[in-house]
């Protein structure tokens, strides 16, 4: 089987031989997105310096076993969200993962708006963006990290559900009811802030 | 198996990430339009969803540990040592 990444699968053959240098200039290049994705599903910088390095680390140590399947980035992306996850796990942080459609209550048996329904235009001027990184940040742990990974520049959506290990039409229910639960979320604080 | 003329409601928002990436037939799509067209409800609750969708998929600035280099100095010298000794842990 031929790789589909075969420039990585070069780049990792070159870093397997003790190549320094690509290793650095590997880590140097996705470093800051990788430690991002780390930050953002931790809230805690300290605990992502420790959970990249710790990656880093798990990258070189089983570089030997990448085949080229998926890209490098999203292998090391893979490797660091088992770090990831191992660290929630040592906080004791529960790792919530939500597949319920919290929209159902919204309509009738005919698939209608509710009657006492209600939906308001939003502010203009309101500060969407504060708004939705805070109720990103109350989603359940996989709807996160999927639109975390989602929003990493250039990384396909395949390329995302091989990296959280689910099927590609589970990924894009996951972002779905993301989106849904932000959109509520942000609508709820709009209204407060009004 | 064959789609209804008009989506409800419930089908339309749970469509509209598809509708925004693009996966829908052109016959759903169709359907989905038109239901919005005539839905004044369906219609904010898209707008609200095209905003979260954008703004949810927007990267963010990329910032590194201020020691990084230093960090991945250590990390790469620890897995040379690793290596020369012969002794390699599990990755996981």
């Amino acid at each position: 089987m031929s790789a589909a990444h075969p420039d990585d699968l070069a780049l990792a053959q070159q870093i397997a031989a003790g190549d320094e240098a690509a290793a650095a200039t590997f880590f140097t290049n996705h470093g800051g997105e990788l430690f991002g994705f780390a930050r953002k599903m931790l809230s805690d910088a300290s605990a992502a310096e420790d959970v990249l390095q710790e990656a880093m680390l798990g990258v070189l140590r089983s570089i030997s076993k990448y085949d080229g399947r998926v890209s490098l980035r999203a292998w090391a992306f893979a490797i660091l969200r088992h770090k990831v996850v191992d660290q929630i796990r040592k906080q004791g942080r529960d790792m919530l993962v939500s597949t319920t459609d919290p929209e159902l209550e919204n309509y009738d048996n005919s698939g209608s708006w509710n009657a006492n329904q209600s939906i308001e235009p939003w502010d203009e001027q309101a500060e969407l963006l504060d708004i939705v990184r805070y109720c990103m940040e109350q989603l359940p742990h996989n709807q996160r990290e999927a639109l975390h990974l989602r929003a990493i520049e250039g990384m396909p959506a395949q390329e995302v559900a091989e990296v959280l290990e689910m099927s590609y039409s589970n990924l894009r229910q996951t972002l779905h009811r993301g989106r849904q639960s932000v959109r509520r979320c942000t609508d709820q604080h709009m209204g407060e802030d009004s | 198996m064959s789609e209804p003329l008009m989506p409800s409601c419930q089908n339309v928002s749970d469509a509209l990430s598809d509708y925004l990436e693009g996966y829908l037939s052109d016959r759903s799509r169709i359907s989905l339009e038109q239901h919005l067209e005539m839905c004044p409800l369906c219609l904010v609750y898209m707008d609200h969803f095209r905003q979260i969708y954008h703004v949810t998929g927007k990267p963010e600035p990329e910032q590194l540990p201020e020691d990084f280099t230093d960090v991945m100095g250590k990390v790469i010298r620890a897995w040379r040592d690793e290596q020369d000794s012969g002794n390699q842990p599990d990755a996981d």
